[in-house]
């Protein structure tokens, strides 16, 4: 019997006991999840048409297929903590960012947001490649619930930090895609945020912005800001993760400090290469 | 849909449940939606801004862009009225001011639906990184298209006055016409972003309907000359009722009959409540959409 087979059905690990699925027994919580499920239905086409669609009813061809994102998981985590976020693709560790900023609301279940948010769940943030980074930041903060005055308060910070102030009036389709990267990193955390999620965001930039990108993360980190970051980087989960958690198909394997999360979900992940080694044997 | 909780003191709290009937809370929604209502100006600045709409070409462009096709179309119909034996004192300054009339307000309908089509898919990267209201999206799209009809009725306004058109009271019922058109064009716009989404050759059919709809709607011709045979078109046409009770009263000074009222009001609101529910009924799934 494998140590992983505690996990089956998504119970929760032992050493989930006392992060708590129980908000009430926290402090100051930040974000309580509970019994979040999510399912949704999408198409097998990326760019679906109505040729395309009038085609496949002749052939009865399925259109469309539903996604079980997130099947069940309930945790909440304290204001201060950063929160790692740990699975294989298609585990759940998108939707799941989704569902706490808004923007994919729940199935059943239900999330408590104790604070403003600021997301940066894809490297080109939003950006209009037609309208310069001031145009950009400008609709991205208005979007997040800033006032105009906010996010023009913030802007040379913001410029200055992505060390793009040469191409500040050019429209961001003129940006190599690391300007744009630094400039999407830039105007996410600047924005003042309680909670900051950030999903495979780090890798922005060149190793020097790499450097000031995790600077900037821990000076947040110190202000007791809480984040919430996905990355298949097990070491920049251990590094700047004080709590993590593990999703597997949708649902939470484990949920518990960043180092013992980190380990258990690579030694799944190496039982999991050898099985399928063996089988590749056959 | 999100509920927020907040005092001055207290961090705010945002609780995000599950949809109702596929709905979010609609009260908190349009709450939402007015406070990210900047979000909508901005968004359509940005817009005109990239189209090149608040530079003095730009703005000529808007304006002379409807009066080259204005130009072909009147034209084209002089043509075929002279083959039919008709008149050319039926086809007058008055003729030419309900033509106008008529085709920049059509091309603000048209525009909408374009950049309404638009709206959301264009957006994508907003849409998968930011939370808020979908629907500001095809309403800046309106808004724009509002904007760039605007120099337009002054173009109007000059030649009503340059060609002696008729000058009266009834030409305030125009004000309500125009609402209705507004209205209409904003449930038109989410309803074709929403089908956008979920078929994205959508857009290429846009220029086949924009033609078959001016041809079918009183345009290029009055809505009195319509024969009785084709009375089905007024109810199956729904500009047909909103066109005439704008071009009637702007151009003529006429108080339109009851029944093109009814006929723009019932469509205006219904387009308008379609739409919305439509759009929001399918917003949830736009972010793993596009």
């Amino acid at each position: 019997m494998s140590e992983f087979d505690d996990f089956e059905d998504g119970e929760i690990d032992e050493t989930t006991k006392g992060w708590g699925v129980d908000k009430d027994k926290l402090e100051d919580v930040a974000i309580s999840v509970q019994n979040l499920s999510i399912t949704y239905r999408t198409s097998f086409d990326s760019a679906p048409t109505l040729k395309s669609t009038i085609a496949r009813l002749g052939r009865r061809n399925k259109l469309v297929k539903t996604v079980e994102a997130i099947k069940d998981i309930s945790f909440a985590i304290p204001h201060g903590t950063v929160l790692g976020v740990v699975g294989h693709n298609g585990a759940g560790k998108s939707t799941l960012l989704r569902a706490i900023s808004g923007i994919m609301p729940p199935s059943s279940g239900q999330i408590e947001v104790h604070g403003e948010v600021s997301a940066l769940l894809s490297l080109a943030a939003g950006f209009n490649s037609a309208l310069s980074a001031p145009e950009n930041v400008l609709l991205a903060g208005l979007a997040s619930g800033m006032t105009r005055d906010e996010v023009l308060g913030q802007l040379d910070e913001i410029i200055a930090f992505a060390e793009i102030e040469e191409f500040r009036d050019m429209p961001v389709k003129t940006y190599s895609s690391g300007m744009a990267a630094r400039l999407a990193f830039s105007a996410a955390v600047h924005m003042k945020p309680d909670i900051l999620l950030i999903d495979e965001a780090l890798s922005a930039g060149d190793a020097r912005f790499k450097v000031k990108a995790q600077k900037k993360m821990r000076e947040l980190m110190d202000s007791a800001r809480t984040m919430v970051v996905v990355s298949h980087g097990a070491n920049t989960i251990r590094d700047l993760c004080n709590d993590a958690i593990w999703l597997d198909h949708g649902k939470l394997m484990m949920h518990s400090d960043a180092d013992t999360v980190v380990k258990s979900y690579l030694d799944f992940m190496k039982v999991e290469r050898k099985a399928s080694a063996a089988t590749d044997d056959f | 849909m999100s509920e927020t909780v907040s005092n001055s003191t207290e961090p705010i709290v945002r609780v995000h449940r599950p949809f109702k009937a596929g709905l979010p809370n609609i009260p908190e929604y349009f709450k939402e939606m007015w406070q990210r209502r900047e979000l909508a100006y901005e968004l359509a600045r940005a817009q005109l801004r990239a189209q090149q709409s608040t530079t003095l070409f730009g703005q000529l462009w808007l304006v002379l862009n409807p009066l080259i096709m204005a130009g072909i179309y009147y034209t084209l119909v002089i043509i075929l009225s002279s083959k039919n034996g008709g008149q050319s004192s039926d086809h007058g300054p008055e003729f030419v001011a309900h033509m106008l009339a008529g085709m920049f307000v059509y091309h603000m309908i048209t525009g909408a639906m374009s950049l309404g089509s638009a709206s959301v898919v264009g957006l994508g990267k907003l849409i998968a990184n930011r939370s808020f209201p979908r629907l500001l999206l095809p309403f800046s799209a309106t808004l724009v298209s509002i904007k760039r009809f605007l120099p337009t009725l002054i173009i109007y306004v000059i030649y009503h006055l340059a060609f002696q058109q008729p000058i009266g009271v009834n030409q305030l019922l125009a004000i309500p016409a125009l609402l209705l058109i507004f209205i209409f064009t904003f449930g038109l716009a989410c309803l074709l972003a929403t089908l956008q989404v979920y078929f994205r050759d959508m857009r290429s059919f846009l220029p086949f309907i924009s033609r078959i709809g001016m041809y079918i709607s009183p345009i290029l011709w009055y809505a009195d000359d319509l024969p009785k045979s084709l009375g089905a078109m007024v109810t199956a046409n729904p500009l047909f009722g909103l066109l005439s009770v704008w071009s009637e009263s702007l151009s003529q000074n006429r108080v339109p009959e009851m029944s093109l009222w009814v006929s723009a009001s019932i469509w205006s609101f219904s387009m308008f409540f379609a739409g919305i529910l439509i759009f929001l009924s399918r917003e949830r799934e736009f972010s793993v959409r596009i």
